[in-house]
């Protein structure tokens, strides 16, 4: 009955349909959001006491690493149900995160270089978490890579999904190298167990751009899949309408 | 959001020496996520109108 359940809900139809509806809502939401997080963080959060101005980089860089590894572990659960039911949509969602899990990658990367620079000294050291996420980096253009390698597209689904649920181990290597290791990177300074060593004047800047992200993020996932989605379904009767 | 951290709109823009890292970093990662939203975008249309053309 479950699986019935998960079959009936997941056709790319139905998805199209209902990811269409709430398209322009999380997408306006989503840029709103993180536009007054990053003019709170970058004009009216007060200046760090010890890194100065460059701090700010925090709004871009912290929200960018966190989704780099929630894109991941989203395309994780989708390489499960896609392994456990045979849900097509499931695959369709990961190859289309993929590509949006790679940017984000990349600007988490990117940014923190440059924060490197006055901060550190340096723009890239083998650090225990930059290490991981250059990884995760090419983790994620070899999904992309190796789903394009196969003409016939089911088997290329399962083997993607394979690899996605492999390459998973590297989320909490990631997430707890700097306290397994000596790392440039300071160990969390948001903690369930805790709560946070931020102060509000720049901690309500940072969420409010955490959240922006996400939406802007998950809006960018909805074109995505929506174009992957027409690819491949293309000769289906409900795309030819659709269109 | 009570006051402005800066005094100026150049102070803003210089950072104290850490404008040109501060704005690098947000001004090519805003034009990545952009580019990544129109190149999608347009990428959309044209397979809906190749699917159109094919139909007839």
């Amino acid at each position: 009955m479950f699986s019935s359940f998960v079959h009936r809900f997941s056709s790319p139809k139905s998805y199209v349909e209902i990811t269409r509806k709430f398209f322009p809502y999380i997408s306006l939401f989503g840029f709103l959001l993180l536009l007054i997080g990053w003019i709170w963080g970058l004009a009216f959060a007060p200046e760090d006491a010890v890194q100065g101005n460059s701090y700010r980089i925090i709004y871009l860089h912290v929200p960018a690493s966190i989704f780099a590894q929630l894109v991941y572990f989203f395309m994780s659960i989708c390489a499960l149900i896609h392994l456990v039911w045979r849900v097509k949509l499931a695959a369709y969602l990961i190859k289309s995160a993929a590509l949006v899990g790679a940017m984000i990658t990349f600007i988490a990367l990117f940014s923190g270089s440059i924060w490197g620079i006055p901060t550190w000294g340096t723009w890239w050291q083998w650090d225990a978490r930059i290490t991981s996420t250059l990884i995760l980096f090419i983790m994620y253009l070899g999904i992309i890579t190796l789903h394009g390698s196969f003409s016939n597209l089911e088997k290329a689904d399962r083997l993607m999904s394979i690899l996605v649920v492999v390459g998973v181990v590297n989320i909490p290597i990631i997430k707890k190298s700097v306290d397994w290791w000596s790392t440039l990177h300071q160990s969390a300074s948001i903690t369930i167990s805790d709560g946070t060593s931020i102060d509000p004047s720049m901690l309500y800047p940072l969420l409010i751009s955490i959240f922006g992200m996400g939406l802007t993020l998950i809006s960018l996932g909805i074109l995505s899949s929506k174009f992957y989605i027409l690819t491949r379904e293309k000769n289906k009767k409900w795309v030819q309408s659709y269109v | 959001m009570s006051n402005l951290a800066f005094s100026s709109f150049s102070d803003f823009l210089h950072m104290d020496g850490h404008g040109v890292y501060v704005w690098s970093a947000y001004i090519i990662s805003t034009f990545i996520i952009l580019l990544a939203f129109l190149t999608i975008y347009r990428n959309i249309q044209l397979i809906r109108k190749r699917i159109k053309d094919a139909r007839g």
